[in-house]
């Protein structure tokens, strides 16, 4: 069948969960929005409103202004690295968003990635992790042949931590690798620069194809206060390498503009003369249309207690288009869920951890808790992600997973190898793949169902989102094994004993609960964002418009010859 | 929630002494048990393809007997919904078998169970405190939560289905396991009758 | 032209379809549910799928199931008719997945029409005029305020999202917009997890007038006037005429002109009807909705056009481009409908299944033309899942009065036994002044006591 068989998935909320519950359990979410929101207020703040007084003040907007004048007016900003650094202290100092803006912006009905140093926290300094965010941007701009735009203004290191952000192999200068790296690929990037630039704030445009420089703009090697003699030539930095330099003598900008709105502009123009996004073309013939089952119920759809299984099947029809979606070799392996829907109108895998009891093909009759990897799911998986890959389907994986299954029939089953050939297949993968973490993300699962490690374009979690390798109570088990008997019962009958024993289990748990915070994973860039579940449809249309707005540029199969259908036709039940 | 191949249980219809398997959607049938093949209840007999997508079809409780039709010529032979896929006469070789079929375990006499398919923990209520999710004298239908199965650090709600060769509508008659009791695989969870 | 096509509805439009695809070359499917199955107006089509049980749930509202059973008749397109899923945007798309041509708009044309705020924006951009009220979505209620004041109460505050009457508030005062304003928000939010809102006049009564249109994949469009539909109990349509004795040869056409405008400049494709409430003190015409389906009421546009828009609706959707141009189109006579539903007016209207054990509606008694759309003759059965309707009785002749009269003769020689009709009341509604002067409107049934 050339066709592709969507077929209509979900129930309408109340079929499977009632009013009562569904309050309850977006109430619960809600209170862990509200601290996303404080916390990404704060963030937004910066140093707060002493320093954008201080930006305004020199006729300057701030970061946050440049990126909301940049973009498409009413389209979403999809910030990513957010939280890197939070609740992070530098001596006395914080660094709010790693004093860097990186997001998902539209300008001109295409996608960029934009980069703008955040002059409200010390001047668009480069903090530890700083280096490490921008690449992180630039990488998902490569990955997804999506221009990239610099806001730069910025003053270099932060001196005081040097030592973490300058000798190091993605130390700054690695920045300008990767601006090499996008320039070799053919990403356009285009460059603002809009105040300092010292050093590596200076070194950051000059690969752009195009640089635009305000009037307040300077870019140097090094800035006044270095150069011998400045003081009593009464240099400033803007002499030295203002655009009146870089602009008319050392060629190494294009355009002077006279404030931040023109330059705002300028480059506005200029993206509007890349080649337009290929997406409508890649909708073969559909528009862009919302789920049939609204989106915003997916805040009330997960139980609060991380135990409690949902219905993934629900998750999906409320991610895809109308809620039709095509379920590849649903007989096999149904812990997990693959198939592909669309988004925004554009074809996207799925591949989903499926909760509750499922049957169990090694016993008649008996059934096997989901949300862990069998062989069956395996294999499925593997062969999903790697026809996807074929046939140019970008994917996103959405884990809930406790890891792989255990004992000696899984090892007898030879999951070790199923596992390699599934990672084998991911980390070789070209085409964009996407990942959500929406709950568990634990083990050998979270690398398996591609997380972080294994290089997704994107990795967002959500409130409720838990990354470890095992729970703090398995780990406390684990610790303190030699003490406990076959039923992981404290063996001693000593009652000291007993209570330093059951004390260091609890420290051990509660520990690990605490180190599983997505905030905390988010600070140490092991997540890229932290997103609302209702939000994730949006999410999931920028990824899919983004991973199709380039053409030319990777595989893209039409839809009547996908390896899929190959796949799907083997599976079918003939006789 | 799914769990394996989706199964749907044939339509019944009688005429005379005969007894008519439906199918009971649209679609391609497919995989067909010949003629002669006995048939029991919670049989597989045959699958039926609809928009990319199989569904077994399951032979219903009550209904044995030998297949005295032939199947369809064609694979994934287009039939409506109604449409007869088997004959069955009930006096032959099949009749012998058991009309409960596998699954349903008698509790005490005549009664009705359902039973435990896995090892586990069962919890007779959403979360501690909460009213149970079923009592006796309430009507159970297929999907409707029965109980929490908490396996391995997870809990599970266990969904009514018929597939074992229970009754569509079922009524709870008593629990047979205390809040919060190891089960074993088939171990009676739930005394029930057909509503 | 498509060879098979599937004809996803039941009873009279199913037959007008059928009749309309064998017409210009396309065999017809049918699908039925059980309580149909063997219904003699199934006899029109090739082949019949039963699709499932009685219930609309069960059988016509299946989306699966009709797919399958076009996709497994060998189908190329599928006719939704009205009502089921003629306005389902998820059918629509799902059709066009498995390589069937859904007749009808594309898909993310109804998906804006079927949204309030949208086709209201869309349409005012177009040139129409909309009913008097906030422009653009409510700020505040502060805002809501400001506009209540100015535009007049009753005003009524709408949700954006959703339908089905939740998230709407009629407010008489100032004092009731501060009240229903954040209610309204709330349960919209609640229910659709969006709360914006828009406000606008309420009107009660007023005339209820709509164009249809039809639109072609290059871009073309046309109107064929409008129907006056005017008579309704409970927003149920019983009586629709074409053209409107509420407007002049100017103003029909000024209306025409401007609803084939609104139609090309959202690329409607296929047959839709533009409605309109006409306020009734100003009588200025603001746009309501726009149907993106076939409408029951359309043999009275094709009685004084003489377009078939059925064969339209299936040459439009073979891509082909619309067979004539607005020139071409002219007004002739005047045509009359009367929807004969199986219901007893004299009962409060209560549904009345049953068999038919007579069924005859004379069309020779003049001085016009009769003709009678219908799935029934003597001895049908009447299932109880369904709409009532029986058939439908349209009269055409030269002139209005001619046109009542003309179906004051059929209805009054017809003989339909077994089952209640709501045939008296359409004789005291023709026999009435209102009626007859052309000066009524939805408020009440003019000769039928409320």
């Amino acid at each position: 069948m050339a066709h592709v068989p969507l077929s209509p998935i979900g129930r309408p909320r109340d079929a499977f969960l009632d009013e009562a519950s569904f309050a309850r359990q977006r109430e619960a979410l809600g209170t862990k929005y509200e601290l996303l929101d404080e916390r990404r207020t704060e963030v937004a703040n910066g140093w707060g409103q002493k320093y954008v007084e201080r930006v305004h003040q020199k006729g300057k907007r701030t970061a946050r202004e440049r990126i909301e004048a940049l973009k498409d007016e009413g389209s979403p900003l999809r910030e990513v690295g957010t939280f890197v650094n939070h609740g992070e202290r530098f001596g006395k100092l914080t660094s709010p968003a790693a004093g860097v803006v990186t997001a998902f912006c539209r300008v001109a009905d295409r996608w960029t990635m934009v980069i703008a140093n955040d002059n409200t926290v010390a001047s668009g300094s480069w903090w530890p992790r700083t280096p490490e965010k921008i690449q992180r941007a630039q990488e998902m701009a490569l990955r997804l042949r999506i221009p990239v735009v610099y806001l730069v203004d910025c003053s270099g290191l932060f001196l005081p931590e040097q030592s973490r952000s300058f000798p190091g192999r993605t130390g700054a200068g690695h920045i300008f690798a990767k601006n090499a790296e996008l320039s070799a690929e053919g990403v356009p990037q285009i460059a603002g620069v809009f105040g300092d630039c010292i050093a590596g704030g200076g070194y950051m445009p000059i690969i752009s194809d195009r640089v635009v420089m305000t009037e307040q703009a300077y870019m140097v090697i090094a800035g006044a206060a270095l150069i011998k003699g400045a003081k009593s030539m009464s240099l400033s930095s803007l002499d030295i390498g203002g655009p009146e330099v870089h602009v008319h003598q050392s060629g190494c900008a294009d355009v002077r503009v006279p404030d931040d709105d023109a330059a705002i502009a300028t480059i506005r123009a200029e993206v509007e003369k890349l080649g337009s996004s290929a997406t409508d073309f890649y909708r073969h013939g559909q528009d862009a249309a919302d789920p049939f089952f609204p989106a915003f119920e997916l805040d009330g759809l997960f139980p609060s207690d991380h135990r409690m299984t949902y219905e993934a099947e629900e998750v999906i029809a409320r991610l895809v288009d109308r809620s039709l979606f095509w379920e590849i070799l649903p007989d096999r392996g149904t812990e997990m869920i693959v198939g592909v829907g669309r988004i925004a109108g554009l074809y996207v895998g799925f591949v989903a951890n499926r909760q509750g009891l499922i049957d169990d093909p090694d016993g008649r009759d008996g059934q096997r808790p989901a949300g862990i990897l069998y062989r069956d799911g395996i294999a499925k998986v593997s062969a999903f992600s790697r026809a996807c890959n074929d046939d140019g389907i970008p994917i996103v994986w959405m884990q809930d997973i406790s890891g792989f299954d255990i004992g000696v029939e899984a090892e007898r089953n030879g999951l070790l190898g199923y596992g390699s050939s599934l990672i084998y297949t991911n980390t070789t993968n070209t085409v964009p793949m996407f990942t959500v973490l929406l709950r568990k993300a634990s083990g050998a699962g979270y690398y398996a169902m591609a997380g972080l490690p294994y290089e997704p374009v994107v990795q967002v979690s959500t409130p409720l989102t838990r990354q470890s390798v095992m729970e703090g109570r398995t780990l406390a088990i684990a610790a303190f094994n030699t003490k406990l008997d076959d039923d992981f019962e404290i063996v001693t009958e000593d009652p000291d004993e007993r209570a330093a024993i059951e004390a260091g289990m609890a420290e051990t748990e509660a520990r690990i609960e605490g180190d599983m915070d997505p905030y905390k994973a988010a600070s140490q860039m092991d997540t890229d964002e932290i997103v609302r579940l209702g939000e994730l449809r949006g999410w999931l249309e920028t990824f899919a418009e983004a991973a199709y707005q380039a053409s030319g540029t990777r595989r893209v199969k039409n839809p009547r010859i996908w390896s899929l259908h190959d796949l799907a036709a083997l599976a079918e039940v003939r006789g | 929630m799914s769990a394996g191949r989706e199964r749907v249980d044939l339509t019944v219809a009688r005429e005379g002494d005969e007894i008519l398997l439906l199918a009971p959607d649209v679609g391609g049938f497919t995989a067909p048990q010949p003629r002669g093949a006995a048939l029991a209840p919670g049989m597989v007999a045959g699958a039926l393809h609809r928009l990319g997508r199989s569904v077994d079809l399951v032979v219903p409780a009550g209904v044995a007997g030998a297949v005295t039709s032939d199947p369809p010529e064609r694979v994934m032979a287009p039939v409506a919904y109604g449409a007869v896929l088997y004959r069955i006469d009930p006096r032959g070789a099949a009749a012998a078998i058991d009309d409960e079929g596998p699954g349903g375990t008698e509790a005490s006499g005549d009664a009705l169970a359902i039973v435990a398919s896995q090892p586990g923990r069962i919890w007779h209520s959403p979360s501690p405190g909460d009213p149970p999710f079923c009592g006796p004298g309430d009507v159970l239908e297929e999907g409707a939560p029965v109980c929490l199965v908490e396996v391995m650090k997870t809990f599970s709600t266990l969904p009514y289905r018929r597939r074992e060769g229970l009754p569509a509508r079922a009524r709870v008659v008593r629990w047979l396991t205390e809040d919060g009791a190891d089960v074993q695989p088939g171990e009676p969870l739930l005394e029930i009758e057909p509503a | 032209m498509f060879r098979r096509l599937l004809v996803a509805n039941r009873g009279e439009v199913a037959v007008r379809i059928a009749r309309a695809a064998r017409a210009v070359g396309v065999a017809p499917v049918g699908v039925v549910s059980t309580a149909d199955a063997g219904a003699p107006w199934t006899e029109e089509f090739d082949d019949v799928v039963c699709v499932g049980g009685p219930a609309p749930s069960e059988s016509y509202l299946r989306m699966g199931a009709l797919v399958q059973a076009a996709v497994q008749t060998g189908c190329s397109a599928v006719h939704p008719g009205w009502g089921f899923l003629a306005e389902n945007a998820r059918f629509a798309a799902l059709c066009e997945q498995h390589g069937l041509t859904f007749v009808g708009p594309h898909s993310s044309t109804m998906d804006r029409m079927g949204l309030k705020w949208p086709s209201k924006v869309a349409m005012r951009a177009a040139g129409l005029d909309l009913t008097p009220g906030s422009d653009g979505l409510l700020a505040s209620v502060e805002e809501a305020v400001e506009i209540a004041e100015r535009i007049g109460y009753p005003v009524i505050l709408k949700a954006d999202a959703g339908g089905g009457g939740r998230g709407m508030r009629i407010c008489r005062s100032e004092a009731d917009v501060r009240e229903a304003y954040p209610a309204a928000r709330a349960e919209a939010i609640s229910a659709f997890g969006n709360g914006a809102l828009f406000l606008e006049k309420y009107v009660t009564g007023g005339r209820h007038i709509e164009v249809q249109v039809l639109g072609d994949h290059y871009g073309g469009a046309v109107h064929l006037f409008e129907r006056e539909c005017s008579i309704q109990r409970n927003h149920q349509k019983l009586i629709e005429e074409s053209p409107s004795p509420a407007l002049s040869n100017e103003e029909r056409t000024a209306l025409g002109e401007r609803a084939a405008r609104a139609a090309a400049s959202i690329g409607y494709v296929g047959a839709g009807t533009i409605e309109f409430l006409a306020d009734p003190d100003t009588m200025r015409l603001s746009f309501m909705e726009m149907n993106t389906r076939l409408q029951v009421e359309h043999p009275v546009t094709e009685l004084v056009t003489g377009v078939d828009i059925v064969r339209e609706q299936l040459r439009i959707a073979a891509r082909a481009a619309i067979g004539f141009s607005q020139s071409g189109v002219a007004l002739e006579g005047h045509a009359i409908e009367c929807r004969i539903n199986a219901e007893d007016p004299s009962d409060g209207f209560r549904p009345t299944p049953g068999t038919l054990t007579a069924f005859d509606v004379p069309t020779d008694r003049g001085p016009g033309r009769i003709r009678i759309d219908t799935h029934v003759s003597e001895g049908s059965e009447i299932p109880p899942y369904y709409d009532s309707l029986l058939a439908k009785v349209i009269a055409h002749a030269a002139s209005r009065d001619e046109a009542i009269e003309t179906m004051v003769r059929a209805l009054e020689g017809a003989k339909i036994e077994g089952v209640a009709t709501t045939i008296p009341l359409h004789l005291a509604v023709l026999a009435s002044d209102a009626f007859q002067s052309g000066d009524y409107d939805t408020r009440s049934i003019p000769g039928w006591p409320a």
